[in-house]
């Protein structure tokens, strides 16, 4: 007969519990919650930067983190305070990188498709689509559509982690999705 | 021109569907379908966050526990209460309202006794004794000047 321990079913921690630890100065603790979280906030990321970025700024997110957990405040979310800081980096990258970048004709790709493309082509060509066409409208518009239609977060949670009000996502959510499905019909794609 | 009319069981897209309609649905679904995946994650990346953050702790000085935070506070406290008690100290003690008032009038009732005092004072009357020794000068400097 198997003995089971206490240790062997006790619950994970959670965030709040590993917070705690954290903030006495434990980084084990902030270990798993990087584990946690990394996935989430890489593929928040992804879209808002360089993908040879992304590593950089993945690990900038959790540095800033971990200098702001001593001021976390004990009610917020974790995952909610850590997207706000993630949205900030991605958006200080982006301001960044359009500042520097020179003003390049847009080259126009058309791709010409036919419809007995294979499958994994035509996959490959609608992911560039996708991937462009979040480019393509605004920061502001483009995290909304990442968290709400991507990661399927409600619109409460994302109005806090922006800290604008739940009728301001409506309406970018709904004029991203406007300018999107544009853009995807431009490409050849009827939504 | 693709026609693209993608059905998905995923309840949130239902959700979906009901808040925007088969419009914002089959976006979403595309969107989902052919988002780009998630890079993997580099081996090294833990190492390396953890690493950064060892040095941030040597650079930085140690996050205050709540226990400190505690004693801190503890001691402002502290600090506070003797400052008040040294300025209760310091400070003088104030009279009382009605005390003040009865000085008060008093001050009003005696104020002829002691501008006057020429004609008052016990000590410079004609009958005392002290001002007979040398008559005359006592009452010189108690003269006012001439009015004019």
């Amino acid at each position: 007969m198997q003995v089971m321990t206490a240790n062997t079913f006790a619950p994970p921690p959670s965030d709040a519990e590993l917070i705690r630890d954290c903030q006495c100065g434990k980084p084990d603790a902030f270990r798993e919650l990087y584990r946690r979280h990394q996935k989430s906030v890489r593929a928040m990321l992804q879209h808002l930067c360089d993908p040879a970025m992304l590593e950089d700024l993945v690990q900038e997110v959790f540095i800033k983190a971990w200098k702001g957990l001593p001021k976390m405040r004990g009610t917020a979310q974790f995952s909610t305070w850590l997207y706000r800081i993630a949205w900030n980096v991605g958006a200080d990258y982006r301001r960044k990188m359009a500042q520097q970048r020179q003003r390049t004709q847009q080259q126009e790709m058309m791709y010409d498709l036919a419809d007995n493309a294979p499958h994994a082509l035509l996959h490959l060509h609608h992911q560039d689509i996708v991937s462009r066409g979040l480019q393509h409208i605004s920061p502001d518009h483009a995290i909304v559509i990442i968290l709400h239609d991507l990661q399927d977060m409600p619109q409460a949670d994302i109005a806090e982690i922006l800290k604008i009000p739940t009728g301001t996502v409506k309406s970018r959510l709904f004029h991203a999705r406007q300018t999107l499905r544009q853009f995807f019909h431009q490409e050849g794609i009827s939504l | 021109m693709t026609q693209l009319t993608p059905h998905s069981s995923d309840p949130a897209d239902e959700l979906k569907q009901s808040d925007g309609g088969d419009h914002d649905a089959n976006l979403i679904t595309f969107l989902r379908q052919h988002a780009p995946p998630v890079p993997e994650v580099s081996i090294d990346a833990e190492a390396r966050l953890m690493a950064a953050i060892a040095q941030q702790e040597t650079t930085t000085k140690p996050s205050r526990t709540p226990r400190s935070r505690l004693m801190i506070a503890a001691g402002c406290s502290v600090f506070v209460y003797a400052l008040w008690q040294l300025f209760q100290v310091m400070m003088p003690p104030r009279q009382p309202v009605g005390e003040l008032a009865e000085l008060e009038n008093f001050w009003f009732q005696n104020w002829d006794g002691v501008a006057n005092a020429e004609n008052n004072s016990p000590f410079l009357s004609e009958n005392d004794s002290s001002t007979d020794a040398v008559p005359g000068q006592a009452q010189k400097s108690i003269n006012h000047p001439p009015s004019p």
